[in-house]
């Protein structure tokens, strides 16, 4: 088995599952790059007195259970399905 | 046919209302002007002509039957490709949905079909809301009506353009850091954000979910509080507000002038805001001073970092929201020889290339190591924003500005600059991260073609004050009434 890359853009794409051959290595390098060195000037904000990160304005209602999709409505938009199931490969050998 | 003006809301829910249009003309006259004017500004990406027929039938039928009064009675609408009517294609502009099918109709597109509203189609966008020029979408670029070599700005711009090219007089948008305020800006029209949860989510594809809002294109005041009529509370969106939504449309007629008004000018960096774009903007804060309201200057210490905790955050909730895209349930699907084989090709595949970029940023900003640095670090930040919109309206009643800080730019000249692309939200990422209402209205025009918006923020559920004030400063201009060359 050959092991994964140490290239943090190859562990990024494996978190955010997204294959690397599909992107093109320098150019989206160089756009993260040049976005995270734009968001710099976040570090200089002194935040040190905030007691809470609570960033969602508004109140909100308790979780109640509310109406869900049928399973006919739920595989409509699957494009591989069987026997009311989704279909999807083989996850454990045997 | 009789050509039917399809500009304004009001007067085609007056004329069914009094029986002098059938809903189903209007309806046959929308997507007459469609077919013929699309082709234009791309604005629409597919219209919905046997169900709008119908809707339209039914509400003929209910008129004839002497039914409860339809505020929006035969007002052709037009909705974001993000917002879902059952049995109809929503594709959020990607080629992941494509094919996706809305299984139910979202809370608000349901509550103005209620209230009388055929809804003729659905509109371009930037791929899941990401963008500001509508020119990342699997559909191809929108484009201005004012200057079809431009863009109409985004990523509500197939809404802009539709109702600027006055192919409908209102369509539903969704404002995550600006999207319905900019493009309509850049499209001459009234834009309105309100307040987070002041319009349920229930149906919205999400995008960035402590932010998104529906909000809407009009040409005016009036036609904006009409489609405010579908606020309010819902039991399918648990960050809905429950306060009573007031009558927006006769909160309209309480104000002649603009007397006791105190808005706020913000002091600080104005670096970047074409002269143009000033200019205008300080013509009609101008004139809402000869309207009898006095300027207060104020500040907002943290604004100047909206723009990157506000990319920050947006990217970390895209990152976690479109996660559930794995090919297998819905959406673009590709077979591989593994599970993760058979995600990672159904989303490089299935999305675009700004939407891969975001996603990134957003799994880098939330991964180990990173998380306390950037997106806690973006939390706080926004928090202390929200404090000095708090500490700001104890001293003004409005704070004003430009809605975006340049006229919409020519297609494809900032496609390889993301930085600069995401600098032109700088204006209106303040209002979202906040959760506030905003609205921007047309206020002047660059080089004699190129519209200008004023954009005015409020406190909280304050949306009758932004429509009251908007309305005051559009009954005393005339910026709203000029017209695309193609609709003269």
């Amino acid at each position: 088995m050959s092991r994964p890359s140490d290239d943090p853009l190859d562990r990024l794409c494996r978190l955010a599952r997204l294959s690397r051959p599909n992107l093109d290595h320098d150019e989206v390098q160089r756009r993260l790059t040049a976005v995270v060195n734009a968001f710099a000037d976040l570090k200089e904000v002194d935040t040190d007195a905030l007691d809470c990160d609570q960033n969602a304005p508004g109140r909100l209602r308790a979780d109640e259970p509310g109406p869900v999709l049928t399973v006919t409505e739920a595989l409509a938009n699957s494009a591989h399905t069987a026997a009311d199931c989704f279909l999807c490969p083989r996850v454990v050998e045997g | 046919m009789a050509t039917i003006d399809l500009r304004s809301a009001t007067a085609i829910a007056g004329a069914v209302h009094d029986g002098a249009l059938r809903a189903t003309d209007v309806a046959a006259a929308a997507l007459a002007a469609i077919s013929s004017r699309n082709a234009a500004t791309n604005a629409f990406v597919e219209t919905f002509a046997d169900t709008a027929m119908a809707q339209a039938e039914r509400v003929d039928a209910r008129r004839s039957e002497g039914a409860a009064s339809m505020p929006l009675a035969g007002v052709p609408i037009a909705i974001k490709d993000n917002l879902l009517l059952q049995g109809h294609l929503a594709a959020c502009g990607s080629r992941m949905l494509m094919n996706f099918k809305a299984p139910y109709t979202a809370t608000v597109v349901q509550r103005l079909l209620d209230l009388g509203a055929v809804v003729v189609g659905r509109t371009n966008m930037d791929e899941f809301g990401m963008g500001s020029s509508t020119e990342h979408s699997i559909h191809g670029s929108s484009r201005n009506p004012f200057d079809t070599t431009r863009v109409p700005g985004g990523s509500s711009g197939g809404a802009a353009a539709a109702v600027a090219s006055e192919l409908c007089p209102i369509a539903l948008g969704t404002d995550t850091g600006g999207s319905v305020r900019q493009p309509a800006a850049m499209c001459n029209l009234l834009g309105l954000k309100p307040t987070y949860g002041r319009m349920s989510r229930y149906g919205l594809v999400a995008y960035a979910s402590s932010l998104d809002c529906i909000g809407m294109l009009a040409h005016d005041a009036e036609d904006a509080a009409m489609a405010l009529l579908s606020a309010g509370l819902d039991p399918f969106d648990g960050t809905s507000r429950i306060e009573a939504v007031p009558d927006y449309r006769a909160a309209l007629r309480e104000r002649t002038d603009l007397r006791s008004l105190r808005l706020g000018v913000l002091d600080g960096d104005s670096t970047g805001i074409e002269d143009g774009v000033r200019t205008a903007t300080d013509a009609a804060i101008a004139t809402m001073v000869e309207l009898g309201a006095t300027v207060v200057r104020c500040s907002l210490p943290h604004d100047r970092h909206a723009v990157s905790t506000y990319y920050l955050l947006a990217a970390a909730e895209a990152s976690s929201n479109l996660a559930r895209y794995d090919g297998i349930r819905y959406g673009y699907s590709q077979r591989g020889r593994t599970l993760d084989d058979g995600y990672e090709r159904s989303r490089s595949e299935g999305f675009g290339r700004e939407v891969q970029l975001r996603i990134l940023l957003g799994t880098h900003a939330l991964q180990a190591g990173y998380q306390h640095e950037l997106y806690g670090k973006a939390t706080k930040v926004r928090r202390l924003l929200q404090r000095d919109f708090e500490r700001a309206f104890a001293d003004c009643d409005l704070i004003v500005s430009p809605t975006s800080p340049i006229v919409a730019f020519p297609i494809g000249s900032k496609l390889d600059d993301p930085v600069a692309m995401y600098r032109c939200d700088a204006l209106t990422v303040g209002a979202s991260l906040a959760g506030l209402p905003a609205l921007s209205v047309p206020c002047g025009f660059a080089e004699g073609r190129l519209p200008i918006g004023l954009q005015l923020t409020a406190p909280a559920l304050r949306e009758d004050l932004l429509l009251q004030v908007a309305h005051v400063f559009q009954q005393h201009t005339k910026w709203h009434q000029q017209r695309p060359a193609s609709c003269r």
